[in-house]
């Protein structure tokens, strides 16, 4: 068996009546491997994750954990680890009640079960809390109260379901990084969904970006990042502006040709013809207008402390661009020219695709 | 169990309420309109000729927007009275009033008897007083019914209304005024339209009871009669395919009565703000505030709590000892002896309990099943399970017991008639039925407010479906599950309405008892009876409460 196949997606598929479905997602994981999904509502990150916990059953695919296939077993053979966007905590258990009850069938003797309870607890800083009851808890507390029900029972693997989302803003980001340490001290191959790019990059060794029930892309944030396979890897991992355009390839240049304004951009001979592109905002930079540069007008600044976004606004088009610049570079009302960095614009072959 | 097996499930449970529930009705039509030569119409066109018919059916109409209307008339201004203004026992007179909600209709007919009727306190007080020969009136008629039924039903107005103020935040009174409202606009623009949605959910529950009501009509009623006691008169005459005609039409009338205030409450509800605390209750300024309001709050109390009152008293009068003086010279615990004593006494006590434990478990038992079904494994009947299991509500007592003495009252496998009337199971069975809503709306209500999440990490955590019923539903729906007992067992343990249709002797329920006491001018006993039923129902419902705070 190969290092990263520990937990395996082969070619899940599960359609629903009008709702999100999913189609030919294949994903491996290694063992201990954090995976974030990754994508907007209704992309399928959700129905992946429950087809992952068993409480949906493909329509096509397998799912095979550490050589297992478990595509036919029901959630309670299953045994994975799961925390619920809502946390789901039994309300009228303790909290130690509800950190044991994953134990419950292994027959422990009370005594034993309690110390298990209490290290787990330990384990997300919860020791002591036991015998409170859930109510009693702040949204941070219950997170992890879910966290170590769902632990406890040394599951195969974690499936986490927007595990931050239900927590204060100011609380978000300590939590994500306990968090993080704690699935990487136990070492637990772990499945997230999540529709926050800053938590993915933060929480996951690789992120799978879903859109419309399709994997996109599966990678690392930087490659997602660097280099984005489709316009809504681009469009979403990081800033984009999504456009139409031309590629025009003359010997060694290349000319893209965008309402009706030229630049040039290095040389790929496959990309002739008509091209969708992203453009990030380091994709350029503000220069004098001249001959073979995009230009345009500022039409709104966003200032960012030791840079500022420029929008601006493509001379005959509606296109407008976000540009990053020094934050003294340019002011609203000016007319600027777009130099090329050489980085961060991406072509994708043919025009508008969804 | 897999998909399949549920549906399957779920349309042998389908099938069972249509047993229970739509095929007695179905065979109150078909016996309206059938005869040993075949079809005829001639019941229907006889009930369509008779004007007394037609008076009968108008004396339900009107009886029931009267109700409304003087409920209404009691209840709201007692509801604001308890909820914004500050008097001395404010509690105490809110808790009093709220009272009669917990008790079976028989007994505030009985204490109402007590108090007011010709052998009641206040015309023996009359009588003593002006030394009259004869009871100084009879309460009868359409008047003294209409007593009743308010005295009985301002309840409704007085709990939803009161629920209503205390949802509405203070902060939007303040809003009112700072916007240059008085308190008259305020009420008519701001409390008004926040209350429609409880106002008429009140105007429901007292015209589908008033519609259904029985015991008052038929105690009270005298000649004034409504199509329920009409139905039973009918039905005693051997008329039986005049009263399936009958009772079709009280079925329509009922039917029609829910479609148009359902009708009337669909506009949308501007709820906004009610998370806030409504404003604290003040006394009012003035003589009017201080003195006349308080004053008429603890009457109103007094008034409608004394009729309890009087049955009590009469209950530990010896009968044949009260005859012309103001207040009963003799009180002895005799008549509570008796009822333990006499075997003939006792009876209907076990009966009432034995058969109202369980219609209150089956009740409960099939409105878990069908939550379940309908909530959780959404089987494709849910539709149908849901609106079936409703639908013994909005069908009046005596319908639903006219269809059931119907349909088994005769021997027919294949049409799934069985021999039950006359047995010790159609009792129960009729109480089931009739407990089926109050016990399927608790149970739908507390699965729906269920996380679905919770099953499902339960079963994450390894525990089978055995297990997180035991360990997670159930203690989770305890307090549904207790609410829906406690009022299913209340109203199974006091009903009237439909065991004097399908009672035996062998089964006769304590409500039977109390009539027949009464006619054999057992008053005393009759009340230690009614005095039985509202403490036991008292004791349920205190019970059910505890039992939920410490569980």
């Amino acid at each position: 068996m190969n290092q990263s196949d520990y937990l395996i997606l082969d070619g899940l598929g599960k359609r629903f009546d009008g709702g999100a479905g999913v189609r030919d997602v294949s994903i491996s994981l290694a063992r201990g491997e954090i995976l974030a999904l990754l994508g907007p509502s209704g992309s399928g990150k959700t129905t992946t994750l429950r087809l992952l916990a068993g409480f949906e059953q493909p329509d096509a695919g397998k799912i095979v954990v550490d050589g297992t296939d478990v595509t036919a077993l029901a959630p309670v053979a299953r045994r994975f680890g799961m925390v619920f966007q809502h946390y789901a905590l039994f309300p009228h258990l303790t909290v130690a009640q509800n950190v044991g009850f994953g134990l419950e069938g292994l027959k422990l003797d009370a005594a034993a079960l309690a110390d298990r309870v209490e290290r787990v607890l330990g384990a997300v800083d919860l020791a002591g809390f036991g015998a409170r009851s859930i109510a009693s808890l702040s949204g941070g507390q219950q997170q992890r109260v879910a966290v170590a029900r769902a632990l406890a029972p040394e599951p195969p693997v974690l499936l986490l379901d927007e595990p931050l989302s239900n927590l204060d803003p100011s609380l978000r980001e300590r939590t994500r990084r306990e968090l993080r340490e704690l699935i990487q001290r136990i070492g637990i191959t772990t499945v997230l969904v999540t529709h926050e790019q800053e938590e993915a990059f933060d929480l996951a060794d690789r992120i799978a970006v879903l859109n419309g029930g399709r994997l996109e892309q599966l990678g690392t944030p930087e490659q997602l990042y660097r280099a984005p396979v489709t316009p809504f890897v681009a469009g979403f991992i990081g800033r984009a502006t999504l456009a139409d355009g031309h590629v025009a390839v003359e010997g060694q240049r290349g000319l893209l040709t965008v309402a009706g304004q030229r630049t040039p951009i290095p040389v790929s001979p496959s990309m002739a013809g008509a091209v969708r592109i992203a453009v990030r905002p380091e994709a350029f930079r503000l220069a004098a207008v001249g001959a073979e540069r995009w230009s345009g007008r500022i039409v709104a600044r966003r200032y960012l402390g030791n840079t500022a976004l420029f929008r601006v606004g493509l001379d005959g088009s509606g296109l407008e661009l976000e540009v990053e610049g020094g934050p003294d570079e340019a002011k609203i009302g000016d007319q600027v020219g777009l130099e090329p960095t050489g980085k961060g614009l991406y072509l994708y072959p043919g025009a508008a695709q969804g | 169990m897999n998909r399949s097996g549920l549906e399957t499930v779920g349309v042998g449970v389908a099938v069972l309420l249509a047993w229970l529930v739509l095929l007695p009705l179905a065979f109150v039509a078909i016996e309206a309109v059938s005869s040993p030569e075949g079809a005829t119409f001639e019941a229907v066109s006889r009930f369509l000729a008779s004007r007394i018919e037609w008076r009968v059916l108008a004396n339900s109409m009107l009886l029931s927007v009267a109700s409304v209307v003087g409920s209404a008339l009691v209840g709201v201004p007692l509801a604001v009275l308890v909820t914004r203004v500050a008097f001395p026992g404010r509690r105490l007179v809110g808790t009093l009033l709220s009272l009669p909600a917990v008790l079976p209709p028989l007994v505030g007919v009985l204490a109402f008897l007590f108090l007011y009727g010709e052998s009641g306190f206040i015309s023996h007080l009359v009588q003593a007083v002006l030394r009259l020969e004869t009871p100084p009136w009879r309460l009868e008629g359409a008047t003294a019914v209409l007593l009743v039924h308010v005295s009985t039903m301002y309840v409704y107005f007085y709990l939803f209304v009161r629920a209503g103020l205390t949802g509405i935040d203070g902060s939007v009174y303040e809003a009112a005024a700072s916007l240059g409202a008085g308190p008259w606009r305020t009420f008519r623009r701001v409390t008004l339209p926040l209350l429609r949605t409880h106002l008429a959910g009140a105007s429901l529950l007292v015209l589908m009871t008033s519609l259904a009501s029985f015991s008052a009509p038929y105690l009270f009623g005298g000649r004034f009669r409504v199509m329920t006691t009409q139905i039973m008169a009918t039905k005693l005459n051997g008329d039986d395919r005049l009263a399936m005609v009958e009772t079709l039409s009280l079925t329509l009338l009922a039917l029609a009565g829910l479609w148009l205030v359902r009708r009337a409450d669909r506009a949308p509800a501007g709820r906004g703000g009610s998370k806030g605390t409504p404003p604290r209750p003040r006394p009012l300024a003035g003589r009017l505030g201080r003195v006349a309001l308080p004053v008429a709050a603890w009457g109103a109390a007094l008034v409608l709590i004394l009729p309890h009152l009087a049955l009590l008293l009469v209950s530990f009068v010896p009968r044949g000892t009260w005859t012309s003086q103001a207040f009963p010279p003799v009180l002895a615990p005799g008549n509570y002896l008796t009822l333990v004593r006499d075997p003939v006494r006792l009876g209907p006590i076990l009966n009432s309990t034995w058969m109202a434990v369980a219609a209150t478990v089956g009740a409960v038992a099939l409105a878990l099943l069908i939550s379940w079904l309908t909530v959780r494994a959404r089987v494709r009947t849910a539709r149908f399970l849901e609106t079936v299991m409703a639908l013994p509500w909005a069908v009046p007592g005596t319908v639903f017991a006219i269809a059931l003495a119907t349909a088994f009252s005769v021997n027919a496998p294949w049409a799934g008639r069985f021999l039950l009337v006359g047995t010790s199971i159609i009792l129960p069975l009729a109480y089931l039925v009739r407990n089926l809503p109050v016990s399927g709306r608790a149970l739908l209500a507390g699965y729906r407010q269920l996380d679905p999440s919770l099953d499902e990490v339960a079963a994450t955590l390894g525990a089978g479906t055995w297990r997180t019923a035991r360990r997670v539903t159930m203690p989770l729906l305890k307090p549904a599950i207790v609410a829906a007992a406690t009022l299913g067992f209340v109203t199974a343990f006091g009903d009237f309405v439909t065991s004097i249709l399908l009672y035996t002797y062998d089964t006769r329920p304590i409500s039977l008892e109390i009539l027949s006491s009464l006619r054999q001018s057992d008053v005393g006993v009759a009340a230690a009876y009614g005095v039985l039923l509202m403490l036991v129902s008292a004791a349920v419902f205190y019970a059910a409460g505890e039992g939920n705070q410490t569980g």
